[in-house]
């Protein structure tokens, strides 16, 4: 397809005797923000390597912008912007020869588009020092501008906001999504940080014991988050409230901080009205979400443990 | 090729940004500058008349003749015999000078070294082991560029991208060579200049005599020099490479480091020692690489030369750097 950014097709990586991923099969597309979910060890940073030459693909193909990494390594890499792991600059250089350097790299990158880039990641101010006296931020940022530097279709990013501020990660996200709006950027980002990639990403892809057990859009994550809602109520008297639904057949447990019940979406005025004729005064109906995504996540990363 | 040449650039400005990279250069420049001035100053201090032209004794031909019979002598002597290993490693040194003093013979050559300021240049810099010193200094520099990147995580940054890693390791040894020829080349001219300085410039144009394990040729003092500093350079690049290809495998700064300096200080001794009783041991890497030594000093091992020295040392040369780059090409990083 014209469109396809980054293909993946049955990718598996073998070091000695140990299988680390198996069978991951991507395909990314022009101007979406894909997440790499999974918890720490599930083979992200392995995939993430494979696709942008530190590593070698022990079986499978990869694809950036139509060529192979394995036959065409140079035009692969052409396209791809990305940090692995920490970034790792030249701390004995200052930020700009940083990008001076890694600019020459590649033809057509002037002295221009250098500043547009310091511009865009916002290091004006601290891009004529030297890259050791930068905070752990400001070397992501500087990061990201030379990832960006030669215009790439594809940018990887390896849990770019480990370490970050809240102020931080927010800055990025809104880059990220300003980039890929504006430019038709594609971004890989890897992270095991639900809620960040919730607030990112178009597509989440979840990986857990180096396979992918699944690729949705986070809409859909969410749909299946929203299936069975996590109620938690404030009554008059929780432990007769706490009779009547299990009466009624609604799961309940009956906590400190209240009465939680696990409802779907179109028996919830069922239980009001169940309370209310019960003669159970309602003060609050809390819905935590946050907790019912982790436990889709959970959910779905679990049944690998016993092995596929 | 223009690609390349780019990468060349790059790996060339990484490595002048490096502090230590200048700091070796003035370091290297400051000894040269400070072993002249101390022995300026001790000759100055025994009231040597440097300006004074050595006298050459009129029977010089007798005293040479007579030398000449007693080395042919101990010659045959050690060479008849029997068991005597340790001996016979002084046969090289022997067999120069009794070549030298044939040569002399028949050339009528008055005196045994000429007075020339390019002599003096080559004898200051053998006897200073320069060759050596810029060995240790690119040894740094080179693990620096190959093992320090790793160390520094950095290498992620130049491999992720569009060029071949064979591009990219080859760049690195290259620029490293070259730091190597600029050392060379200013610590001649240095060197030079502050002779020219204290000694005027007696001799430019003279000739001297030079061993090459084979027979004596005659050339100009000056191009002995920079023959000499020619096979300083080899004897260089030899362990610049051993440095580059364990920093490749090991990917330790300090273990190349290391062990090319122990190999440099003190592997040819270790080796010649072994070779001196066992003949095949000569072919041992390390045994034949002091190329320069081998002119200034004859050799020290049996039945080498200088061509066999060269050949021998090139070819571990090409092979060392062919483990380093199938290993650095073959691993995840």
């Amino acid at each position: 397809m014209a469109d396809s950014v980054l293909k993946t097709e049955s990718v598996k990586k073998v070091i000695g005797k140990r299988t680390i991923v198996s069978d991951i099969s991507l395909e990314l597309y022009r101007g979406e923000i894909f997440g790499f979910l999974g918890p720490n060890g599930a083979g992200k940073t392995t995939t993430i390597k494979m696709i942008v030459g530190l590593s070698k693909i022990t079986e499978g193909r990869i694809y950036v912008g139509g060529c192979s990494v394995r036959e065409d390594f140079k035009g692969a890499m052409k396209n791809i912007g990305c940090i692995v792991e920490n970034p790792d600059l030249y701390k004995y250089m200052s930020g700009l020869d940083n990008l001076r350097l890694f600019a020459k790299m590649y033809p057509g990158v002037s002295e221009e588009r250098i500043r547009e880039v310091v511009k865009i990641v916002d290091l004006e101010h601290a891009i004529n020092d030297k890259v050791k006296t930068y905070s752990l931020g400001m070397k992501q940022r500087l990061g990201i501008a030379q990832a960006l530097l030669h215009s790439p279709k594809l940018l990887v990013l390896d849990e770019p906001t480990n370490g970050l501020d809240p102020a931080g990660i927010k800055e990025m996200r809104e880059l990220l999504r300003d980039l890929a709006e504006k430019t038709g950027l594609t971004v890989f980002v890897s992270s095991h940080i639900l809620a960040e990639m919730q607030q990112m990403c178009d597509r989440v892809g979840i990986i857990n014991k180096g396979r992918l057990i699944t690729v949705k859009t986070v809409g859909e994550l969410v749909g299946m988050a929203e299936e069975k809602t996590a109620l938690q109520l404030e009554t008059d008297d929780n432990s007769k409230a706490n009779s009547i639904l299990r009466e009624k057949g609604f799961s309940c447990e009956l906590l400190a901080d209240g009465l939680h019940v696990a409802a779907e979406r179109e028996s919830i005025p069922v239980l009001v009205r169940e309370l209310t004729l019960g003669g159970v005064g309602l003060y609050a109906m809390d819905r935590s979400n946050s907790r019912s995504l982790e436990d889709v996540f959970m959910k779905l990363t679990e049944p690998a443990k016993e092995g596929k | 090729m223009k690609s390349f040449l780019t990468l060349i650039s790059i790996e060339n400005s990484k490595m002048w940004k490096r502090t230590s990279t200048k700091v070796m250069f003035f370091i290297m420049i400051f000894l040269v500058l400070a072993a002249s001035c101390l022995l300026r100053y001790y000759q100055y201090y025994k009231n040597v008349d440097v300006h004074a032209t050595p006298s050459v004794s009129a029977t010089w031909k007798a005293e040479v003749q007579q030398e000449a019979q007693g080395l042919k002598a101990q010659i045959k002597q050690i060479e008849n015999g029997k068991d005597n290993e340790s001996q016979r490693s002084v046969l090289g040194s022997l067999k120069k000078s009794l070549a030298e003093d044939e040569y002399r013979l028949a050339n009528n050559i008055a005196e045994a070294k000429p007075n020339s300021i390019w002599t003096k240049v080559s004898d200051f810099s053998q006897s200073g082991s320069y060759g050596a010193l810029i060995a240790l200094l690119l040894i740094i520099a080179c693990a620096a560029s190959v093992a320090g990147e790793f160390s520094e995580g950095t290498i992620k940054m130049a491999i992720s991208r569009p060029y071949y890693r064979r591009e990219i390791l080859s760049a690195k040894l290259i620029v490293s060579l070259l730091y190597g020829l600029e050392l060379l080349v200013t610590v001649f001219v240095v060197q030079s200049a502050i002779f020219a300085a204290f000694y005027g410039l007696p001799g430019i144009g003279a000739k001297e005599m030079m061993w090459t394990t084979g027979k004596i040729v005659y050339i100009p003092a000056v191009l002995k020099a920079l023959c000499l500093y020619g096979l300083d350079f080899l004897t260089v690049i030899f362990y610049t490479v051993l440095a580059f290809t364990l920093s490749a495998i090991t990917r330790s700064r300090s273990i190349a480091t290391g062990f090319s300096l122990f190999m440099l200080l003190l592997g040819s001794s270790l080796a010649q020692m072994a070779a001196v009783f066992f003949t095949w041991a000569k072919y041992f890497p390390f045994t034949m690489t002091g190329f320069s030594s081998v002119v200034t000093k004859g050799v020290v091992l049996e039945g080498t030369t200088l061509p066999m020295a060269l050949l021998v040392s090139g070819i571990y040369t090409v092979v060392i750097a062919a483990l380093g780059y199938v290993v650095f090409q073959k691993r995840d990083i």
